[in-house]
């Protein structure tokens, strides 16, 4: 037995004074433990990433909650550098009338760059209770890998109203990077991969400005919309990727034209990006066990001249008290960046003007997506266990590489001690 | 003067009566102007109906009812009603389960009319797979019970309303005053001179007519839980009406009958209940709380 008054007498003052205080029992010794596995494979041996992540939150007082978060990637395998497939060129060498001269090493892919990579992130948040119905929180992370660094620290504020049903919450965050290739500083933009011409790392500070509402409508429908409008200055480039210029070229020995690679240069994107993003979903459980279906939208656009369009469906049967099943469905359509070509183009005649900003990667190109999912859900250990698979098709229209498939198996575990 | 109150005066403080949640009300003040004490026992009449109207298991049009008869479907409940919800289940933690709002049930294989009615271990044990706090999905503002199980906030209602009347009575007068609703007493600020209000205990042997002892009370709240006669009798064994949720069987060898004061009636009231629950070791749970206790054994 132990002496239960002064917990009562919290849980009593709470009662009375219509101010919702964490128990002291829970505010205590309370801690929320969610780890989970993630394995993402794209097929034809591109990316592979292996994620852990733990996530451990508790209360440190009645007002007071702290959340860590922890994540530790590998990642590895071969990624499209934007440059055009080697196969589709006849010639390992080529001599232009420019005078410059590229040759391709026999054998060697060039279209594709193997790559391994760890990446450790952390991040800290500290929930502050200011009043019945007002919160604060404070946030910071880190995450590094070999060849890119960012730090970042967030500030949200949320108001609840009286009745509880609406939430209204307001962020900023500011996040710093640095990125830079493994071996050395980033290359110069739209330079030519010949010439190895090196600049110091690349440098980007990105502001965030969230704001949200979330609605319970009645006891079965929740709502949720959210604007975030986000500011980026600095290095936008990937140090990795490059663009190809290609000319149609005759095999002497054929008549057959085919598009083969003069030169190549490093990818160049512009210094700042604006995005504003509408996020909205909505939740609603209908029939007698419990069956829910959860539908979002999103709607991107920036400065670069990417709007894309974002539909999610997930519907939840349960199959018993304690495990239900959940299939899922995306559909996603993206409009290509202003900038982003699949090649540069010679036509042998005029003189290549290099326009300012160009890049081949496919992320930036018009590209439709789908998503495939099914989760399960159970109660075990008196915890939640949660297993989930998912196929991700994605159709680029221009880009060398103009598919992306990819399947994502996470497993994941979630439970509170006290 | 309405007709469901009386005001009387004494000879240095007014007393209001009312009747409400099945027991005498009684509003004691600090005051001879009756125009006073008329009007704040109009207060504590209405608040005292209202949370019986809201909180009684034995009505069909509130949240109770609503939740009672929610069939396995997630209850929106308001903000007061969330209140109630986190202290029970606050109040369900910190007495590790001995007192649960959904064990109101037992009551179906329980009659406790002095007479050797004991239920059979069968049926008692049918009843207990409807009983459990931890079976009760509480995600606020949403509270969710399986089929078949109810919830009674008997436990709690009365002394909340005493709490609550006497918080709504302290915006309305400067005066001191105790409210007391059929034993369960608040009294926020000490009365003039300082002078106690005496409390008499009532003696189980001989519930309503003679006291078993006195207690001055200068401030806080007070509350008694005792079985009275509401207990079985069988084989020379008394079964007290103080039911474990665990067992489904009542509490042995509990007191007669515990007193304490705290600072509110509601923490008195669910310090006397948590000691009757804890049956043979009710004083030493008593002693280790660090409050003003009566105990009859």
């Amino acid at each position: 037995m132990n002496n239960i008054k002064s917990k009562l007498s919290i849980a009593t003052c709470t009662l009375l004074s219509g101010t919702q205080v964490q128990a002291a029992d829970t505010a205590d010794n309370s801690w929320d433990l969610n780890s989970s596995l993630l394995y993402y494979s794209e097929a034809d041996d591109r990316v592979s990433v292996t994620k852990a992540i733990a996530f451990l939150t508790g209360d440190l007082s009645s007002e007071d909650s702290i959340s860590v978060n922890l994540v530790l990637d590998t990642m590895s395998g071969a990624t499209p550098t934007g440059a055009v497939k080697s196969s589709s060129s006849s010639v390992t060498s080529f001599t232009g009338a420019s005078g410059a001269s590229s040759s391709i090493a026999g054998g060697a892919s060039v279209d594709r760059v193997n790559f391994s990579d760890t990446r450790m992130g952390v991040a800290l948040t500290w929930a502050h209770e200011l009043k019945r119905t007002h919160k604060i929180s404070y946030g910071g992370s880190l995450s590094v890998e070999k060849d890119y660094q960012s730090y970042g620290a967030s500030v949200n504020y949320s108001i609840e109203s009286d009745n509880r049903l609406n939430t209204y919450t307001m962020g900023f965050a500011g996040t710093f990077d640095q990125i830079y290739r493994k071996t050395d500083g980033t290359p110069e933009p739209l330079s030519n991969v010949e010439d190895n011409n090196i600049l110091s790392d690349g440098e980007r500070y990105t502001y965030d400005f969230i704001l949200g509402m979330s609605k319970v409508f009645n006891k079965k429908t929740v709502g949720q919309l959210n604007y975030t409008m986000s500011y980026s200055d600095g290095y936008h480039t990937d140090p990795y990727k490059v663009i190809s210029q290609v000319r149609l070229v005759e095999d002497t020995n054929s008549g057959v034209f085919t598009w083969t690679e003069l030169e190549r240069y490093f990818e160049s994107r512009p210094d700042s990006r604006f995005r504003h993003s509408i996020f909205t979903s909505m939740a609603h459980q209908y029939g007698g066990t419990g069956e829910t279906v959860q539908t979002a939208y999103r709607l991107y656009t920036d400065d670069w001249g990417i709007t894309s369009h974002t539909f999610d469906l997930t519907h939840r049967t349960p199959l018993s008290e304690s495990s239900y099943l959940e299939p899922h469905f995306r559909y996603s359509i993206q409009s290509a960046a202003d900038f982003f070509r699949p090649s540069i183009i010679d036509d042998g005649t005029t003189p290549v003007i290099l326009p300012e900003y160009a890049s081949a990667d496919n992320r930036l190109d018009e590209t439709t997506g789908i998503t495939i999912g099914l989760e399960y859900g159970m109660k075990l250990g008196g915890g939640h266990l949660k297993a989930r698979g998912e196929y991700i098709n994605w159709q680029h229209a221009k880009a060398e590489y103009d598919e992306t498939t990819a399947m994502v198996m996470q497993v994941s575990y979630q439970k509170l001690f006290d | 003067m309405p007709n469901h109150i009386s005001v009387e005066t004494k000879n240095n403080y007014s007393i209001g009566r009312f009747t409400a949640m099945a027991c005498p009300c009684e509003i004691l003040i600090d005051t001879l102007d009756k125009a006073e004490a008329l009007k704040l026992t109009e207060i504590a009449y209405k608040e005292a109906r209202r949370i019986e109207n809201k909180f009684s298991r034995y009505r069909d049009d509130n949240i109770i009812y609503k939740i009672n008869h929610s069939h396995g479907e997630p209850v929106l409940v308001d903000d007061e009603t969330a209140l109630m919800m986190d202290f029970a289940e606050q109040c369900y933690e910190l007495s590790n389960g001995k007192f649960d709002i959904t064990s109101g049930i037992l009551r179906k294989a329980w009659t406790f009319d002095g007479s050797d009615n004991i239920p059979s271990s069968i049926e008692v044990k049918s009843i207990l797979e409807h009983i459990g706090w931890k079976k009760v999905k509480w995600s606020r503002p949403n509270i969710t019970l399986p089929a078949g199980m109810e919830i009674d906030l008997g436990g709690i209602g009365k002394e909340y309303a005493v709490d609550s009347t006497s918080k709504l009575i302290k915006q309305a007068t400067t005066s001191s005053f105790l409210v007391n609703f059929g034993g369960d007493i608040a009294c926020p600020h000490p009365r003039i001179n300082n002078q106690p209000w005496v409390i008499g205990v009532d003696d189980p042997e001989n519930t309503g007519e003679a006291s078993a002892g006195k207690v001055s009370f200068y401030q806080g709240g007070l509350a008694t839980s005792g079985d009275a006669r509401r207990f079985l009798l069988k084989d020379g064994v008394r079964y007290s009406h103080i039911l474990n949720p665990e067992t489904g069987y009542p509490v042995k060898n509990a007191p007669r009958s515990v007193t304490v004061i705290a600072d509110t009636c509601i923490e008195a009231g669910m310090l006397s209940t948590f000691a009757m629950l804890e049956g043979e070791n009710a004083i030493s749970f008593l002693k280790e709380q660090d409050v003003k206790y009566w105990c009859i054994p």
